[in-house]
């Protein structure tokens, strides 16, 4: 896992991290590895916003991985947000003021207990849309966080779009937002036994007389029950 | 410089971005206009309202076209663009559209006709300026620029233009050049292609046209022995062995 982390920049002080998953594939062991490296961080604060997966999802990965999440939220360290349990019933002009109430309603909490390194999460972005809110209304939502991101020295948020192959205009305009951008497809050549998928590495640059893209590189990766395996393209081959 | 070929001449200059360098837009067009000392003005989204209201003559950055179309429905956009082309206080207006990040696919065709500069950026070394002359035919040139190394320098890359005589010129070349010679025969060349029978084609000839020594179907190895020759003899090698 600790291999999974630091080849994803989660270790880098990066301040906007955005996830593309296609629609045939899941990447929610990439929040589940982010989350455990969060927690392990001395004073650090997180806001998961549980919308693609539960929270009992999160808590049971989390305790395959090594951590405890229901103790985390005890302690005050983590803090949760379920739309599905008290949004759905909103129209999509209130659902997005909502989540952004949440946002700094949680942040403020957070900062009142002194924590430092926040990171909120939203898992999935595009589950809004099920909802009823606009592309252009989640994008804008985007450029609020970022905007709220590049104010506060020690927050940082990931956002993952889901069917992002589906939502490409919602998908390209969060890309250029970015610090680190992943994205997690199937194999296009098929399913094969010891791999589950490729992600996409993109480190953006952020300084403006330099290239966009810092580093750009390719993992395969295999999801086991308690670790997630990673090799090069190319690795596996023929054993005669 | 890449700035004397788009700052100072045409009153809407157009960048279409097919890269994504979208992050990066305000930096490029800003070092166009320090390299000419242009004095320039950014608009951001709220403001460009206030824009109609300038009064000094300004050149204007507006902000990209994908953060404009998530604030002005398609109809208001192009009436505003219109509106401050033709604002004499403003002399000269920059805008910033990255395809990829666009909704509206009306929107690319209508202000690449509002333009009158209209700067392609296809790939990270190549970029082209199609200018639309008042009295005369558009010109569309392709250069090579270094944009996102913080130099604005281009070079302009020269296609020639094909011309068919020399086209001709250089098929019959080719064809001089060439080894083989596949297809497109003279008369006289294809007589003798079907007249000349290949070795495999002898065995089905008729029997007269056959020389007397010819043996048909006849084969047989013929092989002389030589001194050091070791032949198996024809007694069992087993014979010894009592089963």
């Amino acid at each position: 896992m600790a291999l999974l982390v630091s080849a994803c920049g989660f270790t880098e002080p990066r301040k906007f991290i955005v996830i593309n998953e296609a629609h045939d594939i899941e990447s929610s062991f990439l929040i589940s590895a982010l989350i455990g490296q969060r927690l392990r961080l001395q004073n650090s604060g997180l806001v998961l916003i549980c919308c693609h997966q539960s929270f009992k999802y999160y808590d049971a990965c989390g305790k395959k991985l090594g951590y405890n999440l229901s103790m985390s939220v005890s302690k005050k360290c983590l803090r949760v947000v379920e739309p599905l349990k008290d949004m759905i019933n909103l129209k999509e002009d209130e659902l997005i003021k909502h989540l952004m109430d949440e946002i700094n309603n949680n942040l403020k909490l957070l900062e009142d207990d002194n924590k430092k390194n926040i990171t909120i999460i939203i898992d999935d972005l595009s589950f809004f849309m099920s909802l009823g809110c606009s592309e252009k209304s989640l994008i804008k939502l985007g450029l609020k966080l970022h905007e709220l991101s590049q104010k506060k020295d020690s927050l940082s948020f990931v956002l993952k779009v889901g069917l992002s192959d589906f939502h490409s205009y919602l998908s390209n305009n969060l890309e250029d937002l970015a610090d680190v951008l992943l994205s997690v497809e199937r194999l296009k050549s098929g399913k094969f036994w010891d791999v589950d998928g490729r992600i996409t590495i993109k480190k953006m640059n952020m300084q403006s007389s330099i290239p966009l893209v810092e580093s750009e590189r390719s993992l395969l990766y295999f999801i086991g029950d308690h670790n997630v395996k990673l090799s090069a393209p190319g690795e596996f081959g023929l054993k005669v | 410089m890449l700035s004397n070929y788009i700052v100072g001449n045409q009153k809407f200059v157009l960048f279409i971005d097919e890269v994504g360098l979208e992050k990066r837009s305000n930096n490029i067009i800003e070092q166009l206009l320090k390299e000419q000392n242009v004095v320039y003005e950014k608009q951001d989204i709220h403001n460009v309202e206030l824009s109609r209201k300038i009064n000094s003559k300004t050149a204007i950055i507006i902000e990209p076209i994908s953060k404009l179309e998530l604030e002005y429905e398609e109809s208001s956009l192009m009436l505003l663009l219109q509106e401050l082309k033709l604002n004499k206080n403003i002399s000269q207006l920059f805008a910033w559209v990255t395809t990829k990040n666009i909704r509206s696919q009306i929107l690319i065709p209508f202000l690449e006709y509002l333009s009158d500069s209209t700067v392609y950026v296809t790939s990270e070394s190549y970029l082209s300026i199609l200018t639309k002359r008042q009295f005369a035919n558009a010109l569309s040139k392709v250069y090579q620029h270094d944009l996102l190394k913080g130099k604005t320098a281009i070079h302009e890359k020269k296609i020639s233009r094909i011309n068919p005589a020399e086209v001709e010129e250089f098929e019959e070349n080719q064809k001089l050049s060439e080894t083989f010679k596949i297809g497109d025969f003279t008369a006289h060349e294809l007589e003798a292609k079907k007249n000349l029978k290949l070795p495999f084609e002898l065995i089905n000839l008729p029997a007269q046209n056959k020389s007397k020594d010819d043996n048909k179907g006849d084969g047989k190895i013929v092989y002389t022995p030589d001194d050091l020759d070791d032949f198996d003899e024809e007694e069992d090698p087993d014979d010894d062995l009592i089963m």
